[in-house]
């Protein structure tokens, strides 16, 4: 089993930079969408794999691992891009995504791809599925987390709110949901298209524990997920850039959809090699 | 037929600890048993059906046999989605269970008429329907269905009314309840009992009828039905779902795609509308064509006697 020992961001910031780069890459290379999702979740995701998660590469069936769900299965290539790095398959396959014939669909599949636990793509359907294996691992005694990464936009699905009454009622402790909070959905804000309101405050009346971090501060990502968790779950609320990294990409809703080609694809690549 | 599911599921949780079983608060009464004696594997999830199913799903994935109550439409068209690609794209091993199949509720109205609900599962990959036609049938199904990967759905409605002194499941297995030579009926849950009488009756007396209880609407046995009707000409599904998508449609696709197969197919369903008429179940299987008397008129005038 692998987990990362305490010591200083270096190693998340690498692998945050590398998910950056291999989902541009693959984005580009593959024709597909939702880069600025991958771009505003790549530091929740490597935090998550480099200093959190009980995963084994070696058996993905180990029955000690922590269980991961990409709730916003629209962001599958940084989390393809997250499992080859941390050794699951090999990088090279990533250049695969989104072509004929390959393993690697837009949204996450865990058919083919190893280290996939959980298949999405339709919004609103992760944190029961993670409710489930929580209450499951406390029936059993077993000392396992899950964690289910959701967007803000995604809250707009009432199936939502039903894991997140059902949750707290079963005081599943063992349960995280981390919210990237970008403010942008399909189209246009947020705000603009169904006000989200205080999602903090929503919680806590829900009966969670709730943390507010920067989505691309690691060290404060990974405080809020060691953070107490005594009987109730716990989601963070992740305030993030949609398209970090990329000046003319954030906080910008045309790269939910957009592909980064020629030029662009250039400077985008440039930028986000330079950071670290 | 439900009451004997759930001595089934109330048996198989008493010897396996990894049957949990979940309701979407429903089911009044009828499962204080297993609440009281197995209280860690019973939990009303509350009024959510989506959720139900994503849990099912998770907990399956921990390595539990799920059964996932509610009625009617509430355990399939709601969670529909939830069905597909969480349950059944990723084999989990969930029983749902549906009370109330077909005119059930009936006075109960429009949402209640679980018309559509089986033709539209079976859809989803994988996924197996049954229609059970009694109570042995039911129990069985339910031990049986534990032991197997992947989703099934088990659509129930409340016929107490037992045919069989003992039944040996086994899935896509066509029971023979009657041999005959000159029409062949093929039907499945409760409303068998209605087609019994039918066929008893004077009206068809004089017809040689072979009865098929199939109890399956997926999968159905092809290559039995492909070689079984040889011998007919005409063939007559009777059910109670809706007369599109159900087993008679199913038949409908064998004997079209099969070489020189000269069978007349008659289906006495439920027209695909939306029923607005307020009556308990015998009154609306009267009014929809399916009590007995329509049952014998309607296979009459579709033999031109």
């Amino acid at each position: 089993m692998f987990q990362a020992v305490l010591g200083n961001f270096m190693e998340s910031k690498l692998l945050a930079r590398q998910i950056r780069i291999d989902s541009l890459n693959m984005t580009s290379n593959g024709g597909s969408s939702h880069i600025g999702s991958c771009l505003s979740i790549a530091d929740i995701l490597a935090v998550l794999y480099s200093k959190i998660i009980r995963f084994n590469p070696h058996n993905t069936k180990d029955e000690y691992r922590d269980i991961f769900i990409l709730s916003k299965g629209h962001a599958g290539a940084a989390l393809y891009s997250t499992l080859a790095n941390l050794g699951f398959f090999d990088t090279s396959l990533l250049k695969l995504h989104y072509k004929n014939g390959s393993i690697f669909s837009g949204h996450v599949s865990h058919a083919a791809v190893p280290g996939v636990e959980f298949s999405t793509g339709s919004l609103g359907h992760g944190l029961s599925v993670g409710a489930g294996y929580a209450l499951g691992f406390k029936k059993r005694r077993m000392d396992r987390n899950v964690y289910v990464l959701m967007s803000d936009g995604e809250c707009n699905e009432g199936s939502n709110w039903e894991p997140i009454m059902f949750a707290a009622h079963h005081k599943l402790n063992n349960l995280i949901a981390i919210i990237d909070k970008n403010n942008l959905q399909s189209i246009k804000t947020t705000n603009e298209t169904l006000n989200l309101g205080d999602l903090g405050k929503k919680f806590t009346e829900f009966g969670w524990n709730v943390v507010t971090v920067d989505g691309h501060n690691h060290s404060e990502i990974y405080s809020a997920l060691l953070s107490q968790n005594n009987h109730a779950p716990k989601v963070i609320i992740a305030t993030t850039i949609k398209g970090k990294g990329v000046s003319f990409m954030e906080n910008n809703p045309l790269w939910h959809y957009r592909t980064a080609i020629n030029n662009e694809y250039e400077m985008a690549l440039d930028e986000l090699k330079g950071a670290v | 037929v439900r009451d004997s599911f759930r001595d089934a599921l109330y048996n198989s949780m008493k010897n396996n600890d990894d049957i949990i079983f979940l309701t979407a608060d429903l089911g009044y009464g009828v499962f204080d048993k297993i609440e009281q004696d197995f209280p860690d594997r019973y939990i009303n999830v509350g009024i959510a059906e989506q959720n139900m199913i994503g849990l099912a799903t998770g907990l399956s994935l921990t390595g539990y046999k799920v059964v996932a109550y509610s009625i009617g439409n509430f355990a399939s068209l709601r969670c529909l989605e939830q069905i597909r690609n969480d349950a059944a794209y990723h084999n989990c091993n969930i029983t749902i269970v549906s009370s109330g199949a077909g005119f059930t509720y009936g006075q109960l109205g429009m949402s209640h008429h679980a018309l559509e609900d089986a033709a539209i599962v079976k859809m989803i990959p994988g996924v197996i329907v049954c229609s059970p036609s009694t109570p042995r049938v039911a129990y069985s199904a339910m031990v049986k269905f534990l032991q197997l990967p992947g989703v099934k759905y088990l659509r129930l409605d409340k016929s107490s009314k037992e045919l069989y002194k003992d039944y040996e499941f086994e899935i896509e297995k066509p029971n023979i309840i009657k041999n005959g030579s000159d029409i062949c009926i093929l039907t499945h849950g409760s409303i068998i009992n209605n087609v019994l009488d039918a066929v008893t009756s004077n009206e068809l007396k004089n017809i040689s009828i072979t009865l098929i209880d199939n109890n399956f609407l997926k999968p159905i046995n092809v290559e039995y039905y492909k070689d079984l009707l040889k011998n007919y000409k005409y063939v007559i599904v009777v059910e109670e779902i809706s007369e599109v998508g159900g087993l008679g449609s199913a038949i409908a696709d064998v004997i079209a795609t099969t070489k020189n197969l000269d069978v007349k197919l008659l289906k006495i369903g439920i027209v695909n509308k939306f029923i607005t008429d307020v009556g308990d179940q015998g009154y609306l299987r009267e009014k929809f064509g399916l009590d007995p008397a329509s049952i014998s008129k309607k296979i009459i005038n579709f033999m031109d006697l």
